[in-house]
């Protein structure tokens, strides 16, 4: 029976031994593991290496079998097709065909969701920009760097428009910038309404992302519950402030003490910048600079046909690709990259747009384009809206002619 | 123009795998449309007279049977395809593609492309036209068959373990398609990728044969020569490039007398203890003395089931052996057989022989152990299909003091033409095809539940197991020199039923081979088809196939097995 409860998948005493060639117990993998997951949630199962995530996840995908307890997807068995087509997983690393291509990997996939071929196309099509590799979408798959599979791996995943994604370490072998939009991709999904499972070992990325995480340690669960209660520490408070004298700081370290106490220990530091931060803009200056790179280029946001998209942001995001092809972005001509600064403040101004459209706002980029605003008009042409609004194709052939 | 050659290159793969699906169909029309003629014969010899059709399957239980597995087996093949087509097509098409990508077909093309047309020189032959192209005919395709068997075997097994072992399932599993809808998909892919080489390959024989056999450059010869040339190709036309109904008459029933003599060296006291093995050579003796033609003697086999023709020739083949050590001599006679009374008498009408022609044999004889064709004209043939032979040991002027031996291995046999050479061609690709499916099947089978080296290794045995199965049953006779004791004669026939029943799960080739009929000039019948398909492709193909599904459904992917 399909869960009607809003639970999208529940694992009840979950145990996986495996067994040497004789049969005998050789390690207890997953040791009587239970929680489940609601829908619309960003679940994180952390744990360090060999505690038990990745077979709980292959488990999960009906992969491994359970030696007992019970695994419920969408009320169903795990191996149910019907379960299978809400489904899009990504593995940790991107077991995909070396010899297929971008494009013939994602309609292989597309195939196996017996998608009609113009929606494989298009999804194939809006995949390829989503995760960045419309310029590497000829060349087959092997050829790809470990990030870049990572990104086919993830378009893959998507291909289908899954209710349940499931995301085994998600950021491993991504680049900051690609870590970055994985974990914007995620928040956007969880917009738009979709469940995202992923287990990881970096817990800075499942901090930013995750509503509620599970610790596991040796198979067994440690510790369940939402982020902000397992990380929220009662005893202590964290102030921020600007920049002031040392005499105005010992008066406040007075202040404190006076109400926590004399012996009561007050740390004041300058805050640092984080990292990630600190790289996105040494890119983004290097970006705007127009030097070319063979690798991944910067993805665009999630794609549209991904269920729960309003009719506003498909259309946004329709216009933020016309404007890229207009200016000659796809790199299948083998063309050099073009200048693409109005494109890219088009495409921040947009999908600043979409993500303020969204439901409770609470996904955002944290790369900032500097300079000044432009509004869409300035590069959305009206063949784009004339093609939004269904005008007769030929007529959008001429004003395509017309704008080369 | 590098990266365009390139661009067109990668653009011909994209869609090599809906081309060679083309072709797929293309070369399984006739057979349905022949097959479904056929069968529209059948039914309306049903319908004119059931009698005569319940008597002809009744006669013909295998071969009934056989046509009933393939017309189910077939249906439900195409039924289970055109329910799940979008996802096996899906999985076939990047099996195809995957076998490209591993330049497997590409090498083993190459291979045969280059050995194919050095045949002609590399083989020895007797030096006649028709023995050459009887070789090319017959290595060329042995050589095909087995390159493509190699790669049926190579594609399934390393196909379906490099998805496991390279970890591909951990996400094509996580799709909605069943498992046995993947191992399907992959078979198929395999089965058109197959056709498409084995019908190229056939393709490329068939052109180099219609090479040798073309009209030489009769300017620059001499009459003599015009003349030679002439009849050696008319020979190949006759004889090698056609499909021919071979007749022959069954050999006498001599296990009554064989036991008799048994009986009565028992009764003596003088019996062997083997007796298997008296048996067996008592049996050989007693049919070559059946079929030896003593000096001055003649010897009579009447040919049943021939069309009646008012025109054309049919061929008769035999193989002798002359005891005196030269070549065989003698004539044989077509007799046309008349009931008629002797001139004056009352009494009943006696069987009387009228000699229609004489066929001498060349100077010097016809070889001994070496199968010989008389050409005989096709209206001696009775309207009721009987054709009436008469050899006679005899020559004149030549003192004939030795016995003329028939061969009982290859009995004599009257070769009647029923097509042209491109139909039996045709059947003969398809049994060819049948046992590559199974090859197929058993290599995903050998895949699905072992890891590569393992499953290639086991489905490699089975194959040499197939191949040598003939040589091997012998083994399964009756040990023909041992004195058994109650014991040993137990163990004896367990040792026996399971090694017959390990040779009939073999993928065994060679009883159903077209390739001898087809370098004879035999006609390959649809018979014969039907049973290699039922056989070889459903039968033991659809089990090793529900046997792969079996475990594959149950096997945990994630877990690779070494």
């Amino acid at each position: 029976m399909p869960a009607t409860d809003g639970t999208v998948f529940e694992l009840f005493e979950l145990t996986k031994v495996f067994l040497d060639f004789w049969g005998r117990a050789s390690v207890k993998a997953v040791d009587g593991l239970s929680f489940d997951v609601k829908r619309g949630e960003v679940f994180g199962l952390l744990g360090p290496n060999g505690s038990g995530k990745t077979t709980t996840v292959r488990m999960l995908l009906g992969l491994l079998f359970p030696t007992s307890g019970m695994v419920q997807l969408f009320g169903r068995t795990p191996r149910n097709v019907e379960v299978k087509k809400r489904v899009g997983y990504m593995p940790e690393e991107s077991h995909l065909y070396e010899y297929l291509n971008a494009e013939e990997t994602l309609d292989f996939f597309g195939r196996l969701f017996r998608l009609p071929r113009a929606e494989r196309h298009k999804r194939c099509e809006a995949l390829i920009d989503m995760v960045g590799l419309r310029r590497a979408r000829k060349r087959p798959v092997g050829q790809y760097s470990k990030g870049m599979a990572r990104r086919i791996g993830l378009a893959q995943a998507l291909i289908n428009d899954p209710d349940l994604l499931i995301l085994d370490e998600p950021t491993t072998g991504l680049d900051p910038i690609g870590a970055r939009e994985m974990k914007d991709l995620i928040l956007t999904l969880r917009d738009r309404g979709k469940t995202i499972f992923l287990c990881s070992h970096l817990l800075s990325d499942v901090q930013e992302v995750c509503d509620r995480i599970c610790i596991l340690y040796g198979g067994k669960r440690r510790a369940i519950g939402p982020v902000g209660d397992l990380l929220t520490t009662h005893e202590e408070m964290q102030i921020r402030m600007p920049r002031v004298e040392e005499e105005a700081i010992g008066k406040v370290r007075d202040v404190i003490r006076m109400y926590a106490g004399p012996d009561a220990s007050v740390e004041v530091s300058a805050p640092r910048r984080r990292l990630e931060d600190y790289f996105l803009d040494v890119v983004e200056e290097a970006r705007r600079e127009k030097l070319t790179t063979a690798g991944a280029e910067r993805g665009t946001v999630a794609a549209a046909f991904l269920g729960g998209a309003t009719d506003g942001e498909q259309l946004l995001q329709d216009l933020v690709k016309a404007g890229r092809q207009d200016e000659g972005g796809p790199a299948e001509s083998g063309a050099q990259p073009v200048a693409a600064v109005p494109v890219q403040r088009d495409d921040e101004f947009i999908a600043g747009l979409v993500k303020s459209s969204s439901r409770d706002g609470s996904s955002g980029r944290t790369t900032e384009e500097p300079g000044a605003a432009v509004t869409p008009e300035a590069v959305v042409r009206r063949d784009v809206l004339d093609e939004l609004m269904g005008t007769d194709g030929d007529e959008k052939e001429s004003d395509e002619d017309q704008a080369r | 123009m590098k990266t365009r050659l390139a661009d067109l290159w990668r653009w011909c793969l994209s869609r090599l795998p809906e081309a060679l699906f083309v072709l797929f169909v293309l070369a399984l029309v006739p057979m349905v449309v022949l097959g479904v003629r056929r069968l529209l014969v059948v039914i309306g010899t049903a319908v004119a007279s059931p009698s005569t059709l319940f008597t002809e399957a009744a006669a013909n239980l295998w071969l009934v049977a056989a046509v009933l597995v393939c017309l189910v087996g077939f249906a439900g093949l195409v039924v289970v395809m055109w329910r799940n087509w979008g996802l096996i097509w899906a999985v076939a098409r990047k099996m195809i593609l995957e076998a490209f990508h591993r330049k497997v077909v590409i090498v083993l093309l190459v291979f045969f492309v280059v050995l194919m047309p050095s045949l002609p020189f590399v083989l020895k032959t007797e030096g006649s036209l028709k023995s050459q192209v009887q070789i090319v005919l017959l290595y060329s395709l042995a050589l095909g068959m087995v390159l493509l068997s190699l790669l049926a075997i190579f594609c399934a097994t390393a196909s379906i373990c490099s998805e496991v072992e390279r970890r591909h399932v951990h996400i094509t599993d996580t799709k909605p398609l069943f498992r046995w809808q993947f191992l399907v998909g992959k078979w198929l892919g395999i089965v058109v990728m197959c056709t498409a080489v084995l019908y190229g390959m056939a393709g490329g024989t068939y052109v180099l044969i219609r090479l040798l056999v073309m009209d030489p450059d009769y300017d620059s010869m001499t009459a003599q020569e015009v003349n030679e040339a002439r009849d050696e190709r008319q020979q190949v036309l006759n004889e090698v490039l056609i499909a021919r109904r071979s007749v022959t008459t069954p050999l006498p029933d001599v296990s009554a007398e064989v036991e008799a003599e048994i009986e009565r060296l028992r009764e003596i006291g003088k019996m062997s203890p083997y007796v298997h093995s008296f048996r067996k050579t008592t049996t050989e003796q007693m049919l070559s003395r059946k079929m030896s033609v003593p000096p001055g003697a003649s010897h009579r086999w009447d040919f049943k089931g021939l069309e009646p023709q008012a025109s054309g020739w049919v061929h008769v083949r035999f193989k002798g052996y002359w005891q005196g050590g030269r070549g065989i001599h003698g004539f044989w006679w077509p007799v046309r057989v008349e009931m008629a009374k002797a001139e004056g008498s009352a009494g009943e009408a006696q069987e009387t022989m009228r000699r229609l022609m004489q066929i001498g044999a060349p100077p010097g004889g016809w070889t001994n152990n070496v199968s010989h064709e008389l050409k005989l004209p096709a209206r001696f043939i009775n309207a009721d299909g009987t054709l009436t032979l008469l050899y006679e040991n005899a020559e004149p002027g030549m003192p004939i003091n030795h016995s003329v031996v028939f061969d009982i291995e290859s009995p004599v046999e009257v070769l009647q033409k029923e097509q042209g050479f491109l139909p039996n061609y045709y059947r003969s690709l398809l049994i060819i095809l049948f046992h590559v499916g199974l090859l197929a099947a058993l290599g995903l089978m050998a895949g699905a539940l072992f890891s590569f080296p393992v499953a290639t290794l086991l489905v490699a045995c089975l194959f040499i197991g197939g191949l040598i199965s003939p040589w091997f049953a012998q083994f399964v006779e009756p040990n023909i020199y041992a004195r058994l004791t109650t014991w040993g004669e137990q163990l004896d026939r367990i040792w026996r039923a399971a090694a017959s029943f390990l040779l009939a799960l073999m993928p065994n080739f060679s009883s159903f081979s077209p390739l001898g009929d087809l370098v004879g000039g035999r006609s390959v019948p649809w018979g014969r088809v039907a049973s290699a398909g039922s056989v070889l492709l459903l039968i033991k193909g659809g089990a090793a196939m529900l046997i792969g599904m079996y475990f594959y459904a149950r096997r945990e992917l994630a877990r690779v097995i070494v």
